[in-house]
């Protein structure tokens, strides 16, 4: 925990600066864990998995979001759940090893499921007529280049808006994952990055299996 | 009454308490005593301890006074442990 996050001690208790804006955003698990974030993660991942079922944008994987596959509504909230998860057991079990501080499931899992609430962004842009038809129109562009009518440069704008609010989304989301794995396993430095890194990896590749197994067989 | 001053000035190592004085009838008595452990703390992990006692020593009711989650609290007080035990005499004796 930074000094920062103490710096407004003052007198005989002890007392942490009030949260602003930029806190919620980039360091919220100082002031929110366990249950409480645990409601608020799943309501975005079920609310994100609501939005992309109108624009068919699965979050198909812990860092994952590809537009266009039509599906049945329960696959939209169960992709994120299963990409929540992933990360979160994975983070635990980790977090247990390399952890020298007792810490609470509760808290990892919530802080977790939190961390995802950015993908509400590019689930709710990806709404937008203009991406729906680029979306669309771009794959049989690619397979005939000749062939398909010329797609409108307003159309290609709001898709390239789109792609670039997704990747800001998807970066802000890991550094909450990160801050998430951080602040609840109590770790920091080379060995909270280390672990988490490999923890990432290997989520991906349970969450594209566990997806594989439940949605796609 | 100014803090308890815990490090020196000069070269930034732990102060020990060289003279005492009663209030009361002015006695003093003049020796080299260590600080306790808590005393060495610096201020604001003072007033941590102090509050988690207070708080019946549960973390929750700690995250709920300070308006932060609960493994905040929790990792600030494994950073004063880890503190405590890095200010406990070498061989093991401890004063506080």
């Amino acid at each position: 925990m930074g000094t920062q996050m103490v710096d407004a001690m003052r007198g005989d208790a002890p007392r942490y600066r009030a949260p602003g804006l930029r806190d919620w955003l980039f360091t919220p698990f100082t002031y929110i864990a366990g249950a409480p974030a645990l409601a608020i993660g799943l309501a975005a991942i079920l609310l994100a998995g609501l939005a992309g079922s109108f624009s068919y944008t699965h979050f198909d994987g812990v860092l994952d979001m590809h537009t266009g596959l039509v599906a049945a509504l329960w696959v939209f909230p169960a992709e994120g759940i299963i990409a929540w998860l992933s990360l979160a057991v994975i983070l635990y079990f980790l977090g247990r090893i390399v952890s020298k501080s007792a810490f609470r499931a509760m808290d990892l899992f919530g802080t977790q499921a939190m961390s995802r609430w950015p993908m509400l962004i590019p689930a709710t842009a990806a709404l937008a007529p203009a991406y729906q038809r680029f979306a669309r129109a771009l794959p049989q562009r690619l397979i005939a280049p000749g062939g398909a009518s010329a797609l409108p440069l307003m159309d290609a704008l709001i898709f390239g808006a789109v792609v670039l609010v997704t990747i800001a989304a998807v970066v802000w989301m890991v550094a909450l994952m990160y801050r998430s794995y951080c602040v609840c396993c109590n770790l920091k430095g080379g060995r909270a990055v280390g672990t988490f890194i490999g923890g990432l990896l290997a989520a991906e590749v349970i969450a594209k299996v566990a997806l594989w197994l439940a949605v796609v067989r | 009454m100014p803090p308890l001053p815990i490090q020196c000035p000069s070269c930034g190592v732990g102060l020990a308490v060289k003279r005492m004085a009663c209030p009361h009838c002015g006695t003093e008595v003049e020796g080299v005593y260590e600080l306790p452990s808590l005393a060495r703390l610096a201020r604001d992990d003072q007033a941590f301890v102090l509050e988690f006692v207070k708080a019946s020593g549960s973390l929750k009711e700690m995250a709920r006074l300070l308006k932060v989650s609960y493994p905040t609290v929790r990792n600030r007080l494994d950073e004063i442990i880890e503190r405590l035990k890095e200010a406990e005499p070498k061989d093991g004796h401890s004063d506080g």
